[in-house]
Protein backbone atom coordinates (compact mmCIF):
# COMPACT_ATOMS: atom_id res chain seq x y z
CA UNK A 1 0.00 0.00 0.00
CA UNK A 2 2.53 2.08 1.07
CA UNK A 3 4.72 1.77 -2.35
CA UNK A 4 1.40 1.99 -4.34
CA UNK A 5 1.00 5.84 -2.31
CA UNK A 6 4.47 6.32 -3.23
CA UNK A 7 4.28 5.45 -7.14
CA UNK A 8 1.28 7.88 -7.56
CA UNK A 9 2.70 10.44 -5.50
CA UNK A 10 5.61 10.15 -7.95
CA UNK A 11 3.06 10.07 -10.94
CA UNK A 12 1.67 13.35 -10.00
CA UNK A 13 4.83 15.22 -9.17
CA UNK A 14 6.18 14.50 -12.62
CA UNK A 15 2.59 15.14 -14.09
CA UNK A 16 2.56 18.46 -12.50
CA UNK A 17 6.20 19.15 -13.57
CA UNK A 18 5.67 18.61 -16.95
CA UNK A 19 4.17 20.64 -19.83
CA UNK A 20 0.63 20.22 -20.55
CA UNK A 21 -0.48 18.18 -23.31
CA UNK A 22 -3.34 19.87 -23.78
CA UNK A 23 -4.03 23.92 -24.58
CA UNK A 24 -2.95 25.34 -21.45
CA UNK A 25 -1.96 28.92 -19.69
CA UNK A 26 -0.28 27.93 -16.49
CA UNK A 27 1.79 30.32 -13.92
CA UNK A 28 5.06 29.19 -13.66
CA UNK A 29 6.45 31.55 -11.83
CA UNK A 30 5.68 34.89 -9.35
CA UNK A 31 7.44 37.64 -7.73
CA UNK A 32 5.97 40.87 -6.02
CA UNK A 33 2.40 41.85 -7.29
CA UNK A 34 1.16 39.78 -9.86
CA UNK A 35 -2.65 39.68 -10.57
CA UNK A 36 -5.07 38.54 -12.88
CA UNK A 37 -8.59 40.05 -13.58
CA UNK A 38 -11.86 38.06 -13.02
CA UNK A 39 -15.30 39.22 -12.74
CA UNK A 40 -13.74 42.81 -12.83
CA UNK A 41 -11.80 42.32 -9.85
CA UNK A 42 -7.69 41.82 -9.42
CA UNK A 43 -6.72 38.80 -8.01
CA UNK A 44 -3.51 37.24 -7.40
CA UNK A 45 -1.45 34.95 -9.22
CA UNK A 46 -0.39 32.03 -7.69
CA UNK A 47 2.42 29.69 -8.21
CA UNK A 48 0.84 26.23 -10.27
CA UNK A 49 -2.45 28.40 -11.22
CA UNK A 50 -3.84 27.35 -14.55
CA UNK A 51 -5.91 30.08 -16.46
CA UNK A 52 -8.00 30.69 -19.48
CA UNK A 53 -8.14 32.06 -22.64
CA UNK A 54 -9.18 35.61 -22.43
CA UNK A 55 -7.13 36.18 -18.79
CA UNK A 56 -5.56 39.34 -18.49
CA UNK A 57 -2.64 39.78 -16.46
CA UNK A 58 -1.29 42.73 -14.67
CA UNK A 59 2.36 43.23 -12.51
CA UNK A 60 3.46 45.98 -10.82
CA UNK A 61 6.46 47.19 -9.39
CA UNK A 62 9.44 44.68 -8.52
CA UNK A 63 6.67 42.48 -9.80
CA UNK A 64 6.47 39.51 -12.69
CA UNK A 65 5.49 36.73 -13.80
CA UNK A 66 6.43 33.69 -15.91
CA UNK A 67 3.72 32.16 -17.67
CA UNK A 68 4.19 28.28 -19.51
CA UNK A 69 1.80 28.71 -22.65
CA UNK A 70 1.91 25.69 -24.54
CA UNK A 71 5.42 24.85 -23.93
CA UNK A 72 6.16 28.20 -24.93
CA UNK A 73 7.42 30.88 -21.70
CA UNK A 74 6.03 33.98 -21.37
CA UNK A 75 7.85 36.03 -18.77
CA UNK A 76 5.72 39.18 -18.05
CA UNK A 77 8.14 42.33 -16.42
CA UNK A 78 7.19 45.15 -14.22
CA UNK A 79 4.33 47.67 -14.87
CA UNK A 80 2.81 45.53 -17.52
CA UNK A 81 -0.46 44.51 -18.80
CA UNK A 82 -1.14 42.01 -21.45
CA UNK A 83 -4.22 39.91 -22.62
CA UNK A 84 -4.24 36.61 -23.72
CA UNK A 85 -6.82 36.45 -26.86
CA UNK A 86 -6.32 33.53 -28.58
CA UNK A 87 -4.50 29.57 -26.71
CA UNK A 88 -5.14 26.67 -28.78
CA UNK A 89 -3.69 23.53 -28.79
CA UNK A 90 -4.50 20.93 -31.59
CA UNK A 91 -2.75 17.66 -32.98
CA UNK A 92 -1.35 19.82 -35.98
CA UNK A 93 -1.53 23.90 -35.08
CA UNK A 94 -0.48 25.57 -31.99
CA UNK A 95 -1.88 29.29 -31.62
CA UNK A 96 -1.15 31.98 -29.52
CA UNK A 97 -2.10 35.52 -29.46
CA UNK A 98 -1.15 37.84 -26.87
CA UNK A 99 -2.03 41.42 -26.38
CA UNK A 100 0.33 43.96 -25.12
CA UNK A 101 -1.43 47.23 -23.32
CA UNK A 102 1.98 48.57 -22.13
CA UNK A 103 4.75 47.01 -20.23
CA UNK A 104 7.00 44.51 -21.68
CA UNK A 105 7.09 40.31 -21.70
CA UNK A 106 9.78 38.64 -23.14
CA UNK A 107 8.77 35.23 -25.00
CA UNK A 108 11.01 32.25 -25.32
CA UNK A 109 8.73 30.50 -28.03
CA UNK A 110 9.61 26.40 -28.99
CA UNK A 111 9.45 24.74 -32.06
CA UNK A 112 7.28 21.56 -31.04
CA UNK A 113 8.13 19.09 -34.07
CA UNK A 114 5.95 19.54 -37.40
CA UNK A 115 3.59 21.47 -35.03
CA UNK A 116 2.56 24.37 -37.00
CA UNK A 117 3.05 27.09 -34.20
CA UNK A 118 1.94 30.69 -34.13
CA UNK A 119 2.69 32.94 -31.48
CA UNK A 120 1.59 36.38 -32.14
CA UNK A 121 1.92 39.26 -29.70
CA UNK A 122 -0.26 42.35 -30.18
CA UNK A 123 0.44 46.36 -29.41
CA UNK A 124 -1.73 49.14 -30.59
CA UNK A 125 0.85 49.83 -32.78
CA UNK A 126 1.95 46.65 -35.01
CA UNK A 127 2.50 42.68 -34.43
CA UNK A 128 5.19 40.45 -33.85
CA UNK A 129 5.08 36.34 -35.27
CA UNK A 130 7.13 34.42 -33.56
CA UNK A 131 8.42 30.77 -34.52
CA UNK A 132 11.18 28.99 -32.57
CA UNK A 133 13.04 32.00 -31.09
CA UNK A 134 13.41 34.49 -27.95
CA UNK A 135 12.54 38.02 -28.25
CA UNK A 136 11.39 40.98 -26.00
CA UNK A 137 8.71 42.79 -26.59
CA UNK A 138 7.41 46.11 -25.49
CA UNK A 139 5.22 48.75 -26.04
CA UNK A 140 4.25 52.68 -24.03
CA UNK A 141 2.63 54.99 -26.06
CA UNK A 142 5.61 57.73 -25.86
CA UNK A 143 8.25 55.21 -26.89
CA UNK A 144 5.95 52.92 -29.42
CA UNK A 145 6.67 49.33 -29.76
CA UNK A 146 10.54 47.79 -29.63
CA UNK A 147 10.86 44.24 -30.50
CA UNK A 148 14.74 42.47 -29.55
CA UNK A 149 15.23 38.95 -31.42
CA UNK A 150 17.88 38.09 -28.40
CA UNK A 151 17.61 34.63 -30.51
CA UNK A 152 15.87 33.34 -34.53
CA UNK A 153 14.30 35.48 -36.36
CA UNK A 154 10.40 37.24 -36.59
CA UNK A 155 8.18 39.01 -38.87
CA UNK A 156 6.36 42.22 -37.19
CA UNK A 157 3.78 43.63 -39.48
CA UNK A 158 2.30 47.63 -38.77
CA UNK A 159 -1.22 48.57 -38.60
CA UNK A 160 -0.47 49.46 -42.05
CA UNK A 161 0.23 46.13 -43.36
CA UNK A 162 4.20 46.94 -43.45
CA UNK A 163 6.12 43.78 -42.35
CA UNK A 164 9.15 42.77 -41.67
CA UNK A 165 11.86 40.08 -40.67
CA UNK A 166 13.68 40.90 -37.59
CA UNK A 167 16.57 38.43 -36.89
CA UNK A 168 20.19 38.98 -35.29
CA UNK A 169 20.33 41.24 -32.81
CA UNK A 170 18.14 43.88 -34.66
CA UNK A 171 16.40 46.29 -33.17
CA UNK A 172 12.50 46.91 -34.59
CA UNK A 173 11.10 50.34 -33.40
CA UNK A 174 7.95 51.29 -34.39
CA UNK A 175 6.82 55.26 -32.31
CA UNK A 176 3.44 56.01 -32.07
CA UNK A 177 2.00 58.14 -34.51
CA UNK A 178 4.75 56.83 -37.46
CA UNK A 179 3.62 55.37 -40.22
CA UNK A 180 6.84 53.12 -40.81
CA UNK A 181 9.16 51.73 -38.47
CA UNK A 182 12.51 53.25 -37.37
CA UNK A 183 15.58 51.92 -39.47
CA UNK A 184 16.96 48.16 -37.92
CA UNK A 185 20.18 49.45 -37.92
CA UNK A 186 18.81 52.53 -35.27
CA UNK A 187 20.09 50.46 -32.19
CA UNK A 188 23.14 49.87 -33.69
CA UNK A 189 23.62 53.37 -35.25
CA UNK A 190 22.71 55.32 -32.14
CA UNK A 191 25.07 53.32 -30.10
CA UNK A 192 28.09 53.57 -32.91
CA UNK A 193 29.02 56.94 -32.43
CA UNK A 194 32.88 56.97 -32.10
CA UNK A 195 34.95 59.33 -30.37
CA UNK A 196 38.20 59.53 -31.48
CA UNK A 197 41.41 60.19 -29.55
CA UNK A 198 43.02 62.13 -31.75
CA UNK A 199 46.40 61.86 -30.18
CA UNK A 200 45.71 57.94 -30.32
CA UNK A 201 44.82 56.98 -33.74
CA UNK A 202 46.74 55.67 -36.40
CA UNK A 203 47.36 57.41 -39.73
CA UNK A 204 44.51 55.42 -41.61
CA UNK A 205 42.29 55.92 -38.90
CA UNK A 206 43.00 60.07 -39.15
CA UNK A 207 42.49 59.48 -43.14
CA UNK A 208 38.83 57.84 -42.96
CA UNK A 209 37.96 60.32 -40.05
CA UNK A 210 38.78 63.40 -42.75
CA UNK A 211 36.93 61.53 -45.14
CA UNK A 212 34.25 60.13 -43.36
CA UNK A 213 33.86 62.16 -40.40
CA UNK A 214 33.14 60.26 -36.65
CA UNK A 215 29.55 58.95 -37.50
CA UNK A 216 30.53 56.52 -40.56
CA UNK A 217 27.99 54.37 -39.57
CA UNK A 218 25.11 57.33 -39.94
CA UNK A 219 25.43 56.62 -43.64
CA UNK A 220 23.21 53.36 -43.70
CA UNK A 221 19.71 54.43 -45.18
CA UNK A 222 18.21 50.84 -44.44
CA UNK A 223 19.04 47.58 -43.63
CA UNK A 224 19.50 46.30 -47.07
CA UNK A 225 22.82 48.81 -47.42
CA UNK A 226 24.57 46.91 -44.95
CA UNK A 227 25.23 44.45 -48.22
CA UNK A 228 27.19 45.96 -51.40
CA UNK A 229 25.89 44.76 -54.89
CA UNK A 230 28.31 44.05 -57.24
CA UNK A 231 26.38 43.23 -60.44
CA UNK A 232 23.28 42.30 -59.12
CA UNK A 233 24.65 39.87 -56.83
CA UNK A 234 25.18 40.37 -53.26
CA UNK A 235 28.61 40.16 -51.82
CA UNK A 236 28.84 38.34 -48.77
CA UNK A 237 31.67 39.01 -46.08
CA UNK A 238 33.94 35.88 -44.69
CA UNK A 239 35.22 36.61 -41.23
CA UNK A 240 37.71 34.09 -40.42
CA UNK A 241 38.40 33.96 -36.57
CA UNK A 242 41.55 32.02 -35.79
CA UNK A 243 42.56 31.08 -32.38
CA UNK A 244 46.43 31.05 -31.77
CA UNK A 245 47.66 28.81 -29.59
CA UNK A 246 49.42 29.22 -26.40
CA UNK B 1 -4.49 13.48 10.78
CA UNK B 2 -0.73 13.38 9.56
CA UNK B 3 -2.02 13.65 6.09
CA UNK B 4 -4.28 16.37 6.99
CA UNK B 5 -1.89 18.33 9.17
CA UNK B 6 0.22 18.13 5.56
CA UNK B 7 -2.74 19.36 3.05
CA UNK B 8 -2.95 22.30 5.60
CA UNK B 9 1.14 22.94 5.46
CA UNK B 10 0.92 22.92 1.27
CA UNK B 11 -2.44 25.19 1.19
CA UNK B 12 -0.68 27.58 3.80
CA UNK B 13 2.64 27.61 1.75
CA UNK B 14 0.74 28.46 -1.60
CA UNK B 15 -1.66 30.76 -0.42
CA UNK B 16 0.89 32.75 1.47
CA UNK B 17 2.85 34.83 -1.28
CA UNK B 18 -0.07 35.36 -2.82
CA UNK B 19 -2.47 36.84 -0.08
CA UNK B 20 1.14 39.04 0.46
CA UNK B 21 0.51 40.85 -2.96
CA UNK B 22 -1.02 44.26 -2.71
CA UNK B 23 -3.82 44.21 -5.42
CA UNK B 24 -4.64 48.44 -4.61
CA UNK B 25 -1.54 48.88 -6.61
CA UNK B 26 -2.62 46.94 -9.53
CA UNK B 27 -5.90 48.28 -9.52
CA UNK B 28 -4.26 51.65 -9.27
CA UNK B 29 -2.22 51.00 -12.13
CA UNK B 30 -4.70 49.13 -14.11
CA UNK B 31 -6.92 51.96 -13.36
CA UNK B 32 -4.33 54.57 -14.42
CA UNK B 33 -3.48 53.41 -17.67
CA UNK B 34 -7.31 53.98 -18.74
CA UNK B 35 -6.81 58.00 -17.78
CA UNK B 36 -6.85 60.33 -20.52
CA UNK B 37 -4.92 62.77 -17.97
CA UNK B 38 -2.80 61.81 -15.63
CA UNK B 39 -3.04 63.45 -11.88
CA UNK B 40 -0.28 65.13 -9.62
CA UNK B 41 -1.58 62.65 -7.16
CA UNK B 42 -1.16 59.35 -9.21
CA UNK B 43 2.55 60.35 -10.03
CA UNK B 44 3.20 61.39 -5.93
CA UNK B 45 2.00 57.66 -4.91
CA UNK B 46 3.69 56.18 -8.14
CA UNK B 47 6.65 58.01 -6.64
CA UNK B 48 6.25 56.31 -3.90
CA UNK B 49 5.48 53.30 -5.07
CA UNK B 50 9.04 52.78 -6.58
CA UNK B 51 10.63 54.01 -3.87
CA UNK B 52 9.25 51.74 -0.98
CA UNK B 53 7.64 54.49 0.96
CA UNK B 54 3.87 53.29 2.53
CA UNK B 55 1.14 56.03 0.82
CA UNK B 56 -1.14 56.41 3.47
CA UNK B 57 -2.45 59.69 2.46
CA UNK B 58 -1.30 62.34 -0.05
CA UNK B 59 -0.52 64.93 2.20
CA UNK B 60 2.23 62.72 4.38
CA UNK B 61 3.55 61.31 0.85
CA UNK B 62 3.91 65.04 -0.42
CA UNK B 63 5.91 65.22 2.56
CA UNK B 64 7.80 62.58 2.38
CA UNK B 65 9.08 63.31 -0.94
CA UNK B 66 9.31 66.47 -0.42
CA UNK B 67 11.85 65.49 2.50
CA UNK B 68 13.78 63.34 -0.44
CA UNK B 69 13.73 66.25 -2.42
CA UNK B 70 11.90 64.53 -5.21
CA UNK B 71 8.93 67.01 -5.15
CA UNK B 72 10.04 70.90 -4.93
CA UNK B 73 8.74 72.86 -2.44
CA UNK B 74 6.47 74.82 -5.03
CA UNK B 75 4.79 72.09 -5.80
CA UNK B 76 4.23 70.68 -2.58
CA UNK B 77 1.27 72.85 -2.22
CA UNK B 78 -0.46 71.57 -5.53
CA UNK B 79 -3.61 70.33 -5.94
CA UNK B 80 -3.75 66.66 -5.87
CA UNK B 81 -6.52 66.61 -8.70
CA UNK B 82 -4.57 69.00 -10.86
CA UNK B 83 -3.48 67.42 -14.05
CA UNK B 84 0.43 66.23 -14.24
CA UNK B 85 2.00 68.54 -16.42
CA UNK B 86 5.44 67.00 -18.11
CA UNK B 87 7.55 69.38 -16.81
CA UNK B 88 6.79 68.58 -13.00
CA UNK B 89 6.72 64.66 -13.74
CA UNK B 90 10.06 65.33 -15.24
CA UNK B 91 11.65 67.53 -12.71
CA UNK B 92 10.60 64.65 -9.88
CA UNK B 93 12.52 61.82 -12.39
CA UNK B 94 15.77 64.14 -12.79
CA UNK B 95 15.19 64.68 -8.92
CA UNK B 96 14.75 61.04 -7.93
CA UNK B 97 17.18 59.85 -10.58
CA UNK B 98 19.84 62.59 -9.68
CA UNK B 99 19.95 63.34 -13.21
CA UNK B 100 22.98 65.59 -14.42
CA UNK B 101 23.18 64.70 -17.95
CA UNK B 102 22.10 68.11 -19.17
CA UNK B 103 24.52 71.06 -18.51
CA UNK B 104 21.54 73.73 -18.63
CA UNK B 105 19.25 71.50 -15.99
CA UNK B 106 22.83 71.26 -14.41
CA UNK B 107 22.89 75.15 -14.17
CA UNK B 108 19.42 76.42 -13.76
CA UNK B 109 17.58 73.15 -12.31
CA UNK B 110 14.31 74.46 -13.45
CA UNK B 111 10.70 72.41 -15.12
CA UNK B 112 11.69 73.08 -18.42
CA UNK B 113 15.87 71.88 -18.25
CA UNK B 114 14.39 68.71 -16.46
CA UNK B 115 12.41 67.86 -19.40
CA UNK B 116 15.90 67.84 -21.67
CA UNK B 117 18.08 66.11 -19.16
CA UNK B 118 14.85 63.50 -19.09
CA UNK B 119 14.89 63.08 -23.28
CA UNK B 120 18.60 62.62 -22.65
CA UNK B 121 18.44 59.88 -20.60
CA UNK B 122 15.78 58.29 -22.57
CA UNK B 123 13.23 58.54 -19.73
CA UNK B 124 11.28 60.95 -22.30
CA UNK B 125 10.72 62.19 -26.01
CA UNK B 126 12.64 65.37 -26.33
CA UNK B 127 10.03 66.55 -29.23
CA UNK B 128 7.27 67.86 -26.02
CA UNK B 129 7.12 70.68 -24.15
CA UNK B 130 7.22 71.06 -20.41
CA UNK B 131 3.24 71.92 -20.07
CA UNK B 132 1.70 69.20 -22.12
CA UNK B 133 -0.79 67.29 -19.96
CA UNK B 134 0.65 63.44 -19.30
CA UNK B 135 -1.94 60.91 -19.83
CA UNK B 136 -2.23 57.74 -17.09
CA UNK B 137 -0.35 54.94 -19.94
CA UNK B 138 2.72 57.64 -20.53
CA UNK B 139 2.97 58.19 -16.46
CA UNK B 140 3.57 54.19 -16.14
CA UNK B 141 5.47 54.32 -19.05
CA UNK B 142 7.85 57.18 -17.62
CA UNK B 143 7.57 55.35 -14.59
CA UNK B 144 8.66 52.00 -16.13
CA UNK B 145 11.83 53.66 -17.23
CA UNK B 146 12.51 55.44 -14.41
CA UNK B 147 12.10 51.70 -12.64
CA UNK B 148 14.70 50.09 -15.17
CA UNK B 149 17.09 52.88 -14.40
CA UNK B 150 16.94 52.13 -10.53
CA UNK B 151 17.92 48.57 -11.40
CA UNK B 152 14.04 47.28 -10.04
CA UNK B 153 13.78 45.41 -13.81
CA UNK B 154 16.24 42.48 -12.64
Amino acid sequence: MKRLRKGLLLAAMIVYSTTPAFSAILVVSTKGDAAYKEGGHWKPLAKGQELKEGVQISTGVNSQAVLNIDEHMLTIKPLTMIKVYKNSLSKSASENNIGLKYGSVNARVKRIGALKTKFNITTPVATSSVRGTNEDVGYGPLSGMFIRVNEGSIGATDNNGGSRIVSGRSLYQLLWGNVRPENLASGLRNNSITLFHLGNITDEEKDALNKYGDQITDNFEDNANFLDTVAGRLTTVTVDLQWQPY
Amino acid sequence: MKYKLWLFFVIIVFAIPAAAQDMGNIAFIADLSAKKEAAFSDAVKFFAMISGKKHANLEQTIKDLQHDKIIAPADAAADGAAPLRRGTLAFMAARYLRLGDSLMYAIFKNKRYAVTACAAAGIMRGDTGQWDIITGSELIEVMGKIHEKTGGDQ
